[in-house]
């Protein structure tokens, strides 16, 4: 009990988040285009959206580098603000 | 219109990622397969009457054929929803669900191969535990046990294949 505990909750504090959802969207990429961009098979870039998989320090800058981002913009240790409360403040409904 | 563009993205059906259910029953198949090898091959060598021994003979050969179905479709490209067995082509992704699966059936492997081998041991000192048929058979569940067990794991963890989205 104690150990699966331990495990759930070191998974939640393991996770990272991402935008990459939002930044593929953006810029009209399919997963498999972007995966091609990326060296990665496309059914990764699906496991990276859905928060399922965290990437590698390696694969994390390349992913920031091709959005021209810093990495921080990317990715995150707690879940990113909206776009709409970010840019107009009002928070998501 | 040039050849490329009218080229299919689907893969061909020798390429085909299986869903999951498909690696599933595959994994039923190899396994329940070989359970019931032993229970036939057990059937035929308790002598049963003419017509019994025919009808075991025939769920033995059938049974067979379904275990080897499910071995030699599992051996290839089901093994972790990628399209090429070649780990030089697999990403960072891949290559941590392969290893984990590895990973994860390698005490389960490791447990049958002692088993196995305490047994030829313990044949090998005790002629009266010697039976050439149980030994033919152990070795063809190790064989199957060692080709298919990461797969089998995967079959159960790793989810369905995403449609591509390049159409």
């Amino acid at each position: 009990m104690a150990k699966t505990l331990q495990n759930s909750t070191s998974q939640s504090e393991s996770r990272i988040y991402n935008r990459i959802a939002v930044l593929r969207a953006e810029r009209g990429l399919t997963r498999a285009a972007l995966a091609e961009a990326l060296g990665v098979n496309y059914q990764t870039v699906g496991y990276l959206e859905r928060g399922e998989y965290n990437p590698s320090l390696e694969l994390a800058f390349r992913i920031a580098e091709y959005f021209g981002l810093p990495l921080d913009a990317v990715f995150a240790r707690t879940p990113f603000t909206p776009m709409s409360a970010a840019l107009y403040g009002r928070e998501e409904r | 219109m040039s050849v490329d563009r009218n080229w299919s993205n689907k893969l061909p059906v020798s390429d085909a990622i299986g869903s999951r259910a498909l690696r599933r029953r595959k994994v039923v198949a190899l396994f329940g397969g070989y359970a019931l090898m032993g229970v036939t091959a057990l059937g035929i060598m308790a002598q049963p009457a003419e017509p019994v021994r025919i009808a075991v003979g025939l769920i033995f050969i059938a049974v067979t054929l379904a275990s080897l179905w499910g071995w030699v479709s599992l051996l290839g490209r089901t093994a972790i929803n990628a399209p090429n067995i070649s780990a030089d082509a697999f990403d960072e992704r891949q290559l941590a669900r392969r290893n984990e699966a590895f990973s994860r059936t390698q005490p389960a492997l490791g447990f049958s191969i002692a088993a196995c081998a305490l047994y030829a041991l313990a044949a090998w000192v005790m002629p009266q535990l010697r039976a050439p048929g149980l030994m033919v058979y152990l070795l063809y569940g190790l064989l199957i046990l060692s080709a298919t067990l990461p797969t089998a794991y995967l079959a159960w963890t790793e989810a369905d294949p995403e449609p591509r989205d390049d159409a």
